[in-house]
């Protein structure tokens, strides 16, 4: 978890016609969205797969994170956790950003989703911070359990 | 050493430097946790491991010691002795010596570092003897076969000095003043046995201004050094007469150091050189041998995916512009890739010869130290396996033709006796058989005893009681492959404990194979190993079901074919073809992938399993292709449907359909109602 007391960069995303923003430390790199295969009988969670440079690299669909509307799902970011690559599909990204302690509230958790950490408040912008990794560690996580 | 195992040296090398490594960390685990049976078991298995190994490359101390090492373990293995400190102690000494004898070998030497009888603490004191006698008089200490032929030569009466020879420290033409001095010596019909730095090295120029020479000649020693001091640009030379290290060597040379004989010179010249031959095509071996990470290949693989996307979209978005001075280059940038692709998959193929090679030399060494007859006739070995896979299966190959000739094959007075010829017969065949690699071992000898098995394993609390009555006969041939078992009373060196079954089928199942014996009652054995061709290459038919392409594995296909929605029959709710009279449940994957129910023309793919037929529906065959596997991930764990994906010539992706999950999965109730 980010110390409260110290700044922390994130990047701003959106889903749907909603902003959210991640831990710029956890995405390793932003692509268009490539042609994903779906893999059948997979969680709903999964969008599916794609080729990454030759990697076979899973994509997490967002908008069962958030119950956004209106996805498009024009890019890809893609995470590394525990040296596993997976994408997460998004609608675009909006910019990097500072926030500052007194900017952000994890007292508030908009959408009542285990994954979300807090509230950003960028003056009248308000978006919700995604936990990417423990996204990725749960999904991991229940599988190997269930084995 | 013979000299046709020095091919098999470099992997020799490799394999026991792994495996020693791996046993310092199991002896390690011991230590800290002496009760753990899996560190017993492992150091056990690697032990044995070396034991074979090290015998079928010539290095007999090497073997011996790991024999007794092996043995150490013995007591500890059967719960009659506890671990104790002197145990590990006695482990790791002998393994230490152990790993000097690989080094050695690795320099192009040989075991002998190793005390003849192998014992582990006798060499703990030499070992340590050793090194401090170096740092006595560093400049004298040779290697043991040179010291073999100074003593001989010293027996027959000719000089042998140690010359130390230092150039001045800026003098130039290094390489060239030493060929000089060399010159001088032999044109004398002097020899030398011994340089140190190697004379390739000073050819190279590879040396500070200090050479080391052990040279053999009628000459004095004054004589000798005046020669090399009219040398130019030598700084300094010392001649001293050769000490030998070793005592018993050298009362010998005491003793008969008054025969001459004129016309030995020529012998002792013979053995030296043999000894330096052999020495450098050892080293010339390993050098030419590369391991290659096969994580480094599997990168190479994905670069290469990568450049064929790459080629495909330069190709495409060229179309658009229709450019003709581009056509001739673009078919040669796509000859080019398709050749470096085929190569690419290539470098992980090798004949298994590379395997078999070994064993005719091991074969026949065995059954002369067990006074049998045994003949071996390789098949097949020109199929060709995945590197990985033939690196692995020398192993367990070893031990299967061990325990042919020491359990299966019987002596020559039992073999007349039951009326079979007096030569026994291993047969070990390799073919191609679809996406596997069958690998035949049989032997006819006496056969396994399931009576004698069924007893061991009762002995050994392997089975129960209860348990007996429902077993197969193929169930109990079988219980050989489990950990701690032997038919064998007394345990010999050659194969023995049981530790070599259960090690054939731990790296057979690792590599995703199988390993099945059948016995043929007094009529002899057959062990049958089958390998995927590759691990990571799989030949595949495409095919397209919705807007998706999937991959079936060709080794997973019966045939194909087309097929109206009017042929599907409704059998108690099951969808069924008709195909060659035969009734075949189909797996209709238009439904199970996409929640279709379509109707029209569709292809069936007929695919078996378990000898029965299950017809796959999909819209459309595309063509068949050699894919490169790779993992979907954790997240996908649960989809058992499919074993993988593979990254297509456009950058999509196929999703390789596993038959035998896909087939469990959707026709339990098929099933059912046929039991």
């Amino acid at each position: 978890m980010k110390s409260l007391d110290k700044a922390f960069e994130v990047l701003g995303i959106k889903i749907g016609n909603r902003e959210y923003a991640v831990d710029i430390g956890t995405v390793e790199i932003i692509v268009e969205t490539p042609e994903i295969a779906r893999v059948p009988n997979s969680k709903d969670l999964m969008k599916g797969v794609m080729n990454l440079r030759g990697r076979i690299v899973p994509v997490i669909d967002t908008n069962k994170l958030t119950n956004s509307s209106g996805m498009t799902g024009s890019n890809v970011i893609v995470t590394k956790v525990d040296d596993s690559e997976v994408g997460f599909l998004v609608d675009g990204v909006t910019e990097v950003m500072w926030v500052k302690p007194d900017e952000f509230d994890t007292t508030m958790k908009m959408g009542g989703s285990n994954y979300m950490k807090g509230v950003i408040m960028k003056g009248q912008r308000l978006m919700s911070l995604i936990d990417l990794s423990k996204v990725v560690l749960d999904e991991m996580g229940s599988n190997i359990q269930e084995v | 050493m013979a000299m046709d195992m020095s091919q098999y040296l470099g992997v020799f090398v490799e394999e026991s430097k792994e495996n020693i490594q791996s046993l310092n960390d199991s002896i390690l685990e011991l230590e800290s946790n002496p009760e753990s049976k899996n560190a017993i078991d492992e150091i056990f298995r690697l032990m044995h491991t070396l034991k074979g190994t090290s015998a079928t490359m010539g290095f007999q101390r090497m073997s011996k010691l790991s024999h007794i090492l092996e043995s150490k373990l013995d007591d500890v293995r059967s719960g009659k002795a506890k671990v104790t400190e002197t145990l590990i102690d006695e482990l790791l000494a002998g393994l230490d010596k152990i790993n000097s004898a690989v080094v050695e070998i690795e320099k192009g030497g040989d075991d002998s570092l190793i005390d003849e009888n192998g014992d582990p603490i006798s060499q703990i004191d030499q070992s340590q003897n050793r090194p401090a006698e170096k740092a006595v008089k560093p400049s004298y200490a040779v290697p043991d076969h040179v010291e073999d032929v100074a003593v001989s030569a010293i027996q027959k009466g000719f000089n042998v000095y140690n010359v130390s020879i230092n150039l001045l420290k800026d003098a130039t033409m290094k390489s060239a003043r030493m060929y000089i001095v060399f010159h001088r010596i032999e044109d004398d019909g002097s020899q030398i046995i011994y340089s140190e730095p190697s004379t390739e090295d000073i050819e190279k120029e590879n040396f500070e201004s200090d050479v080391k020479l052990t040279i053999i000649t009628k000459k004095q020693l004054s004589e000798i050094k005046k020669m090399i001091e009219n040398v130019s640009e030598i700084e300094n030379v010392s001649v001293t007469n050769f000490e030998i290290t070793d005592q018993t060597k050298g009362l010998k040379a005491a003793e008969s150091s008054g025969m001459k004989a004129p016309e030995q010179k020529s012998e002792f010249k013979k053995e030296e050189s043999e000894i330096q031959n052999d020495a450098e095509k050892r080293r010339a071996k390993l050098a030419k041998s590369v391991r290659v990470d096969v994580e480094k290949l599997d990168a190479l693989m994905n670069l290469m995916a990568e450049l064929v996307i790459s080629r495909s979209r330069i190709e495409e978005t060229l179309k658009q512009y229709k450019i003709k001075e581009m056509d001739e280059s673009l078919s040669q940038l796509s000859r080019i890739t398709l050749d470096l692709q085929s190569t690419v998959m290539k470098i992980r193929m090798i004949p298994v010869s590379f395997v078999f090679e070994r064993f005719p030399r091991m074969v026949r060494d065995l059954s002369k130290s067990m006074n049998k007859k045994v003949e071996l006739i390789i098949e097949g070995e020109e199929t060709e396996l995945d590197r990985t896979v033939a690196d692995e299966i020398g192993e367990p190959l070893t031990h299967l033709i061990r325990n042919a000739i020491d359990h299966g094959i019987e002596d020559e007075q039992e073999r007349i006796s039951v009326g079979k010829s007096q030569t026994g017969r291993i047969t070990l065949s390799a073919h191609q058989e679809g996406d596997s690699v069958l690998i035949e071992i049989s032997d006819d000898g006496r056969g396994f005893d399931r009576e004698k098995i069924l007893k061991k394993a009762l002995e050994k609390g392997i089975i129960q009681e209860y348990e007996t009555s429902k077993m197969t006969s193929e169930e109990i041939l079988n219980l050989a492959f489990l950990p701690g078992f032997s038919t064998k009373d007394v345990s010999t060196e050659i194969s023995g404990r049981g530790v070599g079954m259960d090690v054939v089928k731990n790296v057979v199942e690792s590599l995703n194979g199988t390993v099945y014996l059948e016995s043929f009652d007094k009529h002899g054995s057959k062990t049958t190993i089958r390998l995927p061709l590759t691990l990571s290459i799989i030949q595949v038919l495409l095919v397209e079901v919705g807007k998706q392409v999937y991959a079936v594995p060709i080794s997973a296909i019966d045939s194909t074919l087309s097929m109206k929605e009017s042929d599907v029959k409704d059998l108690e709710g099951r969808k069924t073809a008709i195909v060659r009279n035969e009734l075949v449940p189909l797996l209709d994957l238009r439904e199970i992938f996409d929640g279709r129910n379509p109707d029209g023309r569709f292809e069936l793919v007929v695919t078996k399993y378990k000898g029965k037929k299950y017809g796959l529906t999909v819209d459309r065959l595309i063509r068949q292709q050699d894919i490169v596997i790779k993992a979907l991930g954790r997240f996908f764990k649960d989809t058992r449907e499919f074993s993988g994906g593979a990254i297509l010539g456009n950058g999509s992706i196929a999703l390789i359909i596993d038959v035998p999950s896909i087939v469990d999965k959707y026709t339990q109730n098929i099933r059912n109602v046929k039991v």
